[in-house]
């Protein structure tokens, strides 16, 4: 099957894994204990109040009626009204996705930037000092939990050395217009470089702290490919033709060792993405993470359906688009 | 043979050198023709080069005249250099200094925004709302009293006492048909900080939108008001522009404490601008709209970023008050900026590098305990002002043997809050010895007696108590707690848990969500639980009226079972509790009401309803360059940012500042 055929078929497919998993969410917030109008009201507002809300916002109606209810305003983009904010969701929605998608992508970005390097150095120098040292740090690195290296970044480069900022995404005197609500691509828009320094610089612990749990991964993972790759007949062949060793290396043997890292980085999305939610609180930074963790703890189940929602679907689609990139990028595969 | 070759090598060889005399002719020719040739060009060259030499020589000689002019002209600028040469010096030590100057200004200029800004954090415990009605976090508390007035105001430092506000006085009166009603008399004369006038009209408008409108819009529904509405008021009239007739509830008619409290103490009551209203935080407009709603406040609200800042900035034409009556214009500050944070590690971080002056809400004690030994760091403490924890048992026979009063009074004796004060709460809390605050009118130590004597001797009265209710070995019951497992009262339970162990009870301790215990204890379905209440008001009608009122929306937060297995007694608390607020005086103390407060706290200990553990401390912290604030000694809901200060320090001209 050609790749323009499969692509859309794989973006079909992708549907009822979405609606599979929007209607487990459905169920499981109704299931769980803890009614989330008192819990939002608290104990003092009259039971009379309780059930004329619980009323209003339909939650006295059938099950089923609540569900296509649901399933059908999601697909015409109506998410509700947040119980805890009291204001659309697709609002609240709108003013955190920008945070979580600089941190994740920054997290990418650094966790392939010093993982991949990492794993073929390793690799160049295998059995080596080098590359002992190399996979001594990895482990170390996976076996911390990323909320504790957060929180040492913190102490260390916030308070310590006070070279970087503790939290948030922008220093109060910042006078940035915000379009998008990235700041970088703000920055950008308005070609002001400060407020791309500033933002950059608010960017580096939170990065650092969501992407360094990734390099070790990448680090054996490419480590491992590209040994396996150095290892195939046809680098052998290349070296005895006469090529010099770093066009054997970087230009066939890497090239080819980052098919798995590829697929291993569209996987690592979803952690990342799940990530952002320690990430956010210990940086205070007003992402999809935090907004979920707050609406659990308050039972605004409209808040979770739409985010949990949204996750899956940005989830799904990462993974698809993998699929895709690696078809593209590697003719060997067929569908 | 031999000679044939030898003959025509001769031949070959001469004819070569032939040719090569040819050649060597010929390029002779050439070479005398080329030599000629260049001999004629180098005679042309040399003659022009001897016209250049010659031009060359009066261009040298031309220079050589205007080297002497500029000699000449550089000797007089010399001299002139030598004349002017101090002023010129000056001059550029002048400039020296202007630029030091600069320098200098630019860096005050960053000392003095930064001493004129107070920079605060807070923890957003929920959602935060814009409009001054609406939002129940620290940080709306944080802002909404100095964005916005009430009609009186309640000093905090001074036991709750009542000032007059944006009214001036306030009067109980009875009309004909015998309701009770407040004459409130509004200060002429005041306006919002959008021009409109501050008048009794703008008042109902304000207390009405509460209770009609906010808890019925689809979006910004807030029905928390609705409670508190019905507690404070039952019609709202205007007499005239600024006299306004409050006509009180029946179960409050003039008990002054709960009409004014719930009104105008809590975040409910503010007064503000019906235009700025009905312009701008409607219900169907953006949330970030209602941050140009205005009140009549100290402050008003200039930049709200959601989840990340908001900005209040001084309003310079309030009128400014005495002190302690109420908040003023602040003088000593032109901007709070208000950083929220997700953590209270990362906010106490924040504190000690100096990214913010204070703390407003949300500081954990065990992150307190980190700033305790940093000198520049002063911890506010406002004593045994927060909730009032007691170890809750479940009275329904179901939870046998908790429905048995020796069992109860046994863990009474068994209990040592001052052990839970000092190891799960770091010191911050006051030993309770009532359910009633210790500074409230009309407390009473009713828990003295359990807990006097040694440790052994009151384990020893407990275990007898048990034996007699026929546990001489002790029994198994959960003890319910909220939050993480490292969370305050997940350490309250382990202690607890170990104190019972000694008298042979085995507490299984179950750390549930908040919506789990929610659900559980409202049905009754909890056995053991610590719970408390933080008061609405100096008054101990609000201590008690949470814990043993049965009759109104209470009775969830308070003693589970009482009402099941006690129904005569309950009644008789609740007439008790109805009549202590009928009978309010507000000029002081009375002997009726001392003897209805008594007899309920004793009430509470011959029935051993609860067992009250301490009065938790509310506490912040600042830096201790931030002068002239302070949390108020018996309420924390304000922030008394008009009074803050902050100083440029000595060394402003070598250092800059931390933000």
């Amino acid at each position: 099957m050609k790749l323009r055929y499969y692509a859309p078929i794989r973006l079909i497919m992708a549907i009822p894994t979405i609606l599979i998993l929007m209607t487990t969410i459905f169920f499981m917030m109704r299931i769980i204990p803890g009614d989330p109008i008192r819990i939002m009201y608290g104990d003092e507002m009259p039971e009379e109040a309780i059930q004329r809300i619980r009323h209003e916002i339909g939650l006295d109606r059938p099950i089923y009626v609540q569900y296509l209810d649901y399933m059908n305003k999601f697909f015409r983009g109506d998410l509700g009204i947040s119980l805890e904010h009291k204001t659309p969701v697709i609002q609240k929605i709108k003013e955190a996705y920008p945070v979580t998608i600089e941190l994740t992508l920054g997290g990418i970005f650094l966790a392939v930037v010093f993982g991949v390097p990492l794993g073929v150095l390793a690799a160049l120098k295998r059995g080596g000092k080098i590359d002992n040292i190399i996979r001594f740090f990895s482990l170390y690195i996976y076996s911390n939990p990323s909320f504790w290296l957060g929180l040492i970044f913190q102490l260390f480069f916030g308070v310590i050395l006070s070279v970087l900022p503790l939290s948030g995404r922008s220093p109060v005197t910042s006078t940035l217009h915000r379009v998008t609500g990235l700041l970088i691509l703000d920055s950008i828009l308005a070609l002001d470089f400060h407020s791309l320094v500033q933002s950059l610089e608010y960017l580096i612990l939170p990065c650092l702290t969501i992407g360094i749990t990734r390099v070790p991964r990448l680090c054996r993972l490419s480590r491992a490919a590209l040994l396996n790759e150095l290892g195939e007949d046809y680098i052998t062949t290349a070296r005895a033709k006469g090529l010099p060793y770093r066009t054997v290396v970087y230009k066939h043997g890497l090239r080819n060792s980052l098919l798995p890292v590829i697929t291993i980085m569209g996987g690592s999305f979803a952690g990342l993405l799940g990530g952002t939610v320690i990430t956010e609180k210990i940086f205070s930074l007003p992402g999809l993470g935090r907004l979920l963790i707050d609406a659990l703890g308050g039972r605004d189940f409209v808040m979770i359906q739409a985010i949990v929602g949204i996750y899956a679907l940005v989830v799904v689609l990462v993974n698809t688009l993998v699929d895709l990139i690696y078809a593209a990028v590697d003719p060997r595969i067929k569908f | 043979m031999v000679k044939m070759q030898e003959t025509k090598t001769m031949q070959q060889i001469t004819a070569a050198l032939i040719v090569i005399a040819i050649i060597v002719s010929g390029l002779s020719y050439i070479n005398g023709q080329n030599i000629n040739s260049n001999i004629a060009t180098l005679t042309g060259t040399t003659e022009a080069l001897e016209s250049r030499v010659e031009d060359s020589s009066d261009i040298i000689g031309d220079l050589a005249e205007v080297v002497g002019v500029l000699g000449t002209s550089m000797g007089e600028i010399g001299e002139s250099v030598g004349e002017y040469g101090e002023e010129i010096a000056a001059i550029l030590e002048k400039i020296e200094a202007l630029e030091e100057i600069e320098e200098k200004s630019a860096r005050y200029i960053l000392w003095e925004e930064w001493s004129r800004t107070i920079y605060a954090g807070v923890i957003l415990n929920r959602a935060f709302h814009p409009d001054i009605q609406i939002g129940r976090s620290y940080l709306d508390r944080a802002i909404t009293f100095n964005r916005a007035a009430k009609l009186v105001f309640q000093d905090q430092y001074d036991m709750g006492k009542w000032y007059p506000y944006i009214a001036e006085s306030w009067e109980f009166k009875q009309n004909l048909e015998g309701e009770w009603y407040i004459e409130w008399k509004i200060k002429p004369g005041l306006k919002f900080q959008d021009g409109a006038d501050v008048d009794a009209a703008a008042v109902k408008y304000c207390y009405e939108r509460s209770y009609y409108e906010l808890p019925y819009r689809e979006m910004n529904r807030e029905p928390y008001h609705i409670w508190s509405s019905e507690n404070t008021w039952k019609r709202l009239e205007v007499q005239d522009k600024y006299t306004l007739l409050q006509f009180t509830p029946d179960n409050a008619q003039t008990f002054e404490p709960q009409l004014l409290a719930l009104y105008n103490s809590l975040q409910h009551g503010f007064i503000f601008s019906p235009a700025s209203t009905e312009k701008y935080a409607k219900e169907n407009d953006p949330i970030e709209s209602a941050v140009n709603q205005v009140g009549y406040g100290p402050f008003t609200l200039v930049e709200y970023i959601p989840g990340e800042r908001i900005v209040l900035e001084a309003w310079d034409d309030m009128m400014v008050r005495p002190p302690g009556t109420g908040p003023s214009r602040s003088e000593g500050i032109d901007r709070v900026v208000i950083k929220i944070y997700a953590d209270s590690t990362t906010m106490s971080m924040a504190l000690q590098k100096g990214d913010i002056d204070v703390t407003v809400g949300g500081l954990l004690k065990s992150d307190v305990i980190s700033l305790l030994d940093n000198p520049d760091i002063t911890v506010m403490v406002a004593e045994g002002v927060g909730t009032s924890d007691c170890l809750a048992m479940n009275m329904r026979p179901e939870f046998a043997p908790l429905n048995d009063i020796r069992v109860r009074t046994a863990i009474a004796y068994a209990t040592f809050p001052e052990e839970i004060i000092e190891k799960a709460l770091a010191g911050y809390a006051t030993y309770a010895q009532s359910a009633v605050h210790e500074n409230f009118p009309y407390y009473k130590p009713v828990f003295e007696p359990f807990r006097q004597g040694t440790e052994e001797e009151r384990i020893a009265k407990a275990k007898q108590l048990l034996t007699d209710a026929g546990y001489p070995d002790g029994f198994s019951t959960d003890l319910w707690a909220t939050g993480g497992a490292g969370g305050e009262d997940a350490k309250v339970a382990t202690i607890i848990q170990a104190q019972l162990k000694k008298i042979g009870i085995d507490i299984n301790i179950k750390l549930v969500e908040v919506g789990v215990f929610r659900d559980m204890s409202r049905a009754g379905n909890v056995p053991m639980y610590v719970n408390g209440w933080e008061p609405d008001y100096c008054d101990p009608s609000t201590d008690l009226g949470h814990v043993l009122s049965a009759v109104n929306w209470q009775k969830m937060n308070g003693i589970v079972g009482f009402n099941v297995t006690n129904p005569e007694l309950n009644a008789y608390v609740d007439e008790l509790l109805m009549r202590g607020r009928d009978i309010y005086d507000p000029a002081g103390e009375t002997a009726e009401r001392r003897a209805i407060y008594e007899e309920l706290q004793d009430i509470i200990v011959d029935e051993m309803l609860g067992v009250w553990l301490y009065h938790n401390d509310n506490l912040d912290a600042k830096r201790t360059w931030l002068k002239g604030y302070d949390i108020y000694a018996t309420k924390t809901y304000t922030r008394p940012f008009w009074d803050g200060y902050k100083d440029i320090p000595d060394d402003w001209e070598t250092t800059t500042p931390p933000v």
